[in-house]
């Protein structure tokens, strides 16, 4: 799933360990969100969103999950 | 780099620090018992026989309650990996079972089937991980 991570940690100057002890993760887990590769949990994700006062719509990129058959 | 406060950070370390303990336990648990077994009658010589099994119980604890505390991206990464090393195992497992019945392979130990897990789990883990990078 696409997402803004990389851009809004960049923003408010958040290192990948920053951001990782601030939702609770490890760093791994923030290297494959910010790669896609990995769809956070919807715990997750509305955690990540509380971090950078934004809605999840705003950091995650919901055009870019395949619809539901 | 990550704080004492991150759970997944303190999940890791008191897993580290649990399986250090329960292996400790273990080795002294198999080298006592092993030492001692030539001299035991039943029903102690099956007590001591199992007994190195104790640790390892704790050691599973200790794995379960990592697999707990862990963040969700860990926690998919390990049980995926273990759930690919059990199919694997399995197949293996099955497929000698079908050679061994016509004797066409001998009877091995269990503990090929443990270690064939292990290994699988190892090299699964490897693989899965380089995947999410």
């Amino acid at each position: 799933m696409k997402n803004r991570i990389k851009v809004l940690r960049a923003e408010r100057d958040f290192s990948q360990a920053d951001l990782a002890d601030l939702v609770g993760v490890s760093r791994q887990t923030i290297v494959a969100l910010e790669a896609g590769k990995y769809a956070p949990s919807l715990t997750l994700a509305f955690k990540i969103a509380r971090v950078f006062a934004c809605t999840v719509e705003d950091v995650f990129d919901p055009a870019s999950v395949d619809a539901a058959p | 780099m990550a704080s004492e406060k991150n759970p997944t950070v303190r999940a890791a370390r008191r897993y580290v620090v649990e399986l250090s303990i329960g292996m400790a336990a273990y080795v002294v648990v198999l080298i006592a018992t092993r030492t001692v077994l030539a001299e035991l009658a039943q029903p102690w010589l099956t007590v001591a026989a199992l007994a190195p099994a104790l640790p390892l119980l704790y050691v599973f604890a200790a794995m379960l309650r990592m697999l707990r505390g862990t963040d969700e991206f860990a926690r998919m990464l390990l049980v995926e990996s273990a759930a690919v090393a059990g199919g694997i195992t399995a197949l293996l497992a099955a497929t000698y079972g079908f050679a061994e019945g016509p004797h066409l392979l001998p009877h091995p130990s269990a503990w090929v089937t443990w270690s064939t897990f292990m290994a699988v789990w190892i090299i699964a883990a490897f693989i899965i991980r380089a995947r999410y990078r």
